[in-house]
């Protein structure tokens, strides 16, 4: 058995994946365990949880494969700093801390999550690399034109290349800081949204606007070439050298400020989304149909951030840029843990790769209605156990066509950013308020953001337009929604939308579906296919036999800034804190109506935390390193003691006073560690707490003095001599930023974390 | 490309590279060598931080050195 651990961290959605013998046995965000949403930190939690569903333990792990090269990086974090200093200060203060700390040290965080093993090797994947196998290993190709683009990885934003069979290789590159990731996500930062997070809310918000600043953006900020690539005007931004992400020239020249997280969403924002959805759009076709005639395929594979911009995707699928098309579902970084894992065993171990036709992305933990059931008693939560699946259907089909909001959590976990009816929350998509109702009262979300339909496979065309034997299992593209069949108000043009507020545009009608019919009566369609998850099939055709619609809304299951639910207990207390009105998980069915007082379940959910804290505390190991070091001072004091008294015969009273005070304290330290061990928690957690802002002043200046007397003068030196790493003055009539691969990491290089 | 897999094969067998040789072998593949003193630094500041974030010696550092 080769069992290869995939791990993806440090930058946002950290994730791992486990692969054994060539099967992804197991993939989980560390966002889904820790409750924090977007979670950069290693990814502890998540390699224990694919351990344990796969049932293999961590001595057993063959390979660990990183999704990037920590010295590739670091080496173009160095060069932004010496292209912008000293103007880059703030940045580089501010982030070689987590460097020092976390980044540089892979191998060190991998030997605390699994231990150490004498023929267990760490092996270091590309960023692009990894995204590229991510899409075509669990692809249904056995051959196609890989592309992936997202903000940045190393020194690529994005990537052109091929895979066939087992092996995939790269060809072309575009580097930082040319990215229309990044001036993606530029543009989501000054739209008032977070970036990592807000991105999909500026792509929701596009259909709004017109986009009237398209032409500025091309003429002014970024150079779109005609094989896709960019090049950004980089007077325009600020990420090199500063937090923020846009220069202030760049509401200048839009004359328009930048909107800040609390200030009103106005017309101008949406125009701004609309125009930088039609330049990406533009880049996507682009480098597309340049990837099409440098590899000759017919088929793509489509990974990396952008890859999630399911607008942009389905003018891929219309253009017929390529006859096939496959996305990877986990297009994000989380989706790098897979391509590590997959690309080591498929292409470094040379194994055989056989096509699957379909990829799940079900690869997270799964709980059975035994141990739902006793979580539930656990909290003492009144619930409903439904010994047949049908009539469980059919109530929950009967409670959605009464307007129920329904929490449904069924089987293993989604790995990627959508819940795809494993921990959904599901809706009648026929009510009009239904959208407002989601967003507002159970989400706690913009009002504006549309909602996704899950439809059977055969009910698609009926209500899309789409043709019979239309697929899309894992919301990649929108489609365009029909219009209304009896009313025929689309059709009529009884509203022209123009004429509507911002506001009003929320409301209005335009399908027989309105809750996931977006304004420019798009949607993010889910198919179920048949045979793929039979509770969930057998749901929408109950639902379709009682209101002769197959099509619910289906949106994560998780409130505002929390991540989506990964464990029963956390579904029930997003069921608690929203509006939600019916919570399924298997066969337990939880009623709002039915519940009594919420406040006394709130409390024993409180306190079931609480003691779970106390519990995981009083399992730490004796605290033997402060116990020694406190045993060390005590015998340092008592030396120095006794050799001041041999040589120099007396004390001063202030010595004899502070190695008395000192000795005391390390013995009072010294006992009260070892009959109490928490209490060097505690002491360790106080002193800290006093002392940190002192250790983070004493960061601060160690990191200034070197910013100041090694890297500005560096950076000045190297200046006069014409280097230019970011190539901020080179021209900007390059035929194509797109730059072969060079130095194309092969063999033994894979153990290295640079190219 | 199969000599590649055989590469990577034997590799695997060897014992994994040290820290401070990996950045030296880092400078040397990429010739970057002005970025040497500010590696160098940088290690010696990773080494302060490393060394106050030991569980042992992490509560004593600040209030006693």
């Amino acid at each position: 058995m080769t069992a290869i651990l995939g791990i993806s961290a440090f930058y946002h959605d950290s994730a791992a994946a486990l692969v054994v013998d060539g099967e992804v046995r197991a993939a989980v965000q560390e966002e889904r365990l820790t409750r924090i949403k977007h979670d950069a930190g290693f990814p502890y939690r998540a390699i224990e949880t694919c351990l344990d569903i796969s049932n293999v333990t961590s001595q057993e792990i063959d390979f660990v494969a990183f999704y990037e090269k920590p010295l590739l990086k670091f080496e173009r974090v160095l060069e932004t700093s010496l292209q912008y200093a000293p103007r880059g200060y703030p940045v580089f203060t501010r982030t070689m801390p987590s460097w020092v700390r976390d980044k540089l040290r892979v191998r060190k965080r991998t030997r605390q999550a699994v231990g150490d093993q004498r023929h267990r090797r760490n092996v270091f994947v590309e960023h692009h690399e990894a995204h590229a196998a991510s899409a075509f290993y669990s692809s249904p190709f056995e051959e196609a034109a890989i592309l992936t683009l997202d903000g940045v990885g190393e020194w690529a934003t994005a990537s052109i290349g091929v895979g066939r069979g087992n092996r995939i290789e790269l060809i072309k590159e575009l580097e930082f800081p040319n990215s229309i990731g990044l001036l993606y996500s530029a543009i989501t930062t000054f739209c008032g949204f977070r970036v990592n997070d807000g991105e999909y809310k500026l792509m929701g918000l596009a259909p709004y606007g017109v986009p009237r600043y398209a032409k500025i953006l091309k003429e002014r900020v970024v150079h779109v070439r005609e094989d896709g690539s960019v090049r950004l005007h980089m007077d325009f931004f600020r990420f090199g050298y500063s937090m923020e992400m846009t220069h202030p020239s760049f509401e200048r020249l839009l004359g328009m400020a930048c909107r800040q997280e609390d200030e009103a969403l106005e017309q101008k924002h949406a125009d701004l989304a609309a125009s930088i959805q039609v330049v990406l759009e533009e880049v996507l076709l682009k480098s597309a149909r340049h990837a099409r005639s440098l590899t000759g395929m017919s088929r793509l594979c489509l990974a990396g951030g952008v890859a999630l911009n399911c607008v942009a995707n389905a003018r891929l699928f219309e253009e017929a840029v390529f006859e096939e098309l496959w996305i990877q579902p986990a297009a994000g970084d989380a989706g790098g843990a897979l391509g590590a894992a997959q690309l080591t065993w498929f292409q470094l171990l040379d194994q055989k790769r056989t096509v699957q036709p379909e990829w799940s992305t079900r690869l997270g933990p799964r709980f059975n209605d035994v141990s739902v059931a006793r979580e539930l008693k656990e909290i003492q939560i009144p619930y409903r156990h439904y010994d047949s699946s049908i009539r469980l259907v059919e109530d929950v089909s009967q409670a959605l066509a009464q307007g129920s909001v329904v929490g449904w959590f069924q089987g293993a976990m989604e790995f990627g950013p959508r819940a795809l009816g494993g921990r959904s929350l599901l809706a009648d998509a026929r009510s009009p308020e239904m959208q407002v109702r989601l967003n507002q009262r159970v989400k706690g979300r913009e009002s504006f953001r549309p909602f996704a339909p899950m439809v059977s496979e055969k009910g698609a065309p009926h209500f899309f337009e789409v043709d019979q034997g239309f697929s899309s299992p894992y919301m990649t593209r929108t489609v365009k929604v029909r219009g209304q069949r009896e009313s025929g108000a689309a059709e009529n043009g009884a509203v022209d939308e123009r004429t509507l507020t911002f506001a009003e545009r929320l409301t209005e009608s335009r399908s027989d579906i309105p809750s996931v019919t977006h304004v420019d009566q798009s949607a993010r369609i889910q198919t179920v296919k048949p045979g793929s998850d039979k509770k969930l099939e057998s749901l929408l055709d109950a639902f379709e036999a009682m209101t002769g619609v197959p099509v619910l809304i289906n949106t994560s299951f998780n409130v505002k800034d929390e991540p989506i639910v990964c464990h029963p207990v956390d579904a029930v207390k997003c069921f608690l804190d929203s509006e939600m009105d019916l919570l399924v998980i298997e066969n337990q069915v939880i009623d709002r109506a039915k519940m009594g007082d919420l406040s006394a379940m709130r409390k024993r959910l409180a306190q079931r935390d609480h003691s779970i804290r106390k519990q995981g505390q009083k399992t730490q190991r004796f605290p033997w390193g402060v116990v020694a070091v406190a045993g060390l001072l005590l015998a340092y004091f008592v030396l120095r003691l006794v050799l001041t008294l041999s040589f120099a015969k007396s004390l001063s009273e202030v010595d004899l006073w502070r190695l008395g005070v000192l000795s005391l304290l390390s013995v009072s330290s010294m006992i009260m560690f070892s009959v109490w061990p928490q209490s060097s928690r505690l002491a360790q957690k106080l002193l800290i707490g006093l002392l940190k802002p002192l250790g983070q002043g004493l960061s601060l200046v160690t990191l200034t003095l070197i910013y100041g007397f090694v890297v500005v003068p560096v950076a000045l030196l190297m200046r006069m001599r014409g280097h230019d790493p970011l190539g901020l003055r080179s021209s900007h009539k390059d035929d194509s930023g797109w730059q072969t691969r060079k130095g194309i990491p092969k063999g033994r290089r894979y153990f290295r974390q640079f190219r | 490309m199969k000599a590649d897999e055989d590469e990577f094969r034997l590799a695997a067998e060897e014992p994994e590279i040290s820290f401070l040789r990996e950045f030296w072998e880092f400078l040397k593949t990429n010739k970057r060598w002005w970025l040497v003193p500010i590696i160098v630094s940088l290690l010696l500041f990773m080494a302060l931080v490393i060394l106050s974030s030991q569980a042992a010696i992490g509560p004593w550092i600040y209030a006693f050195f």
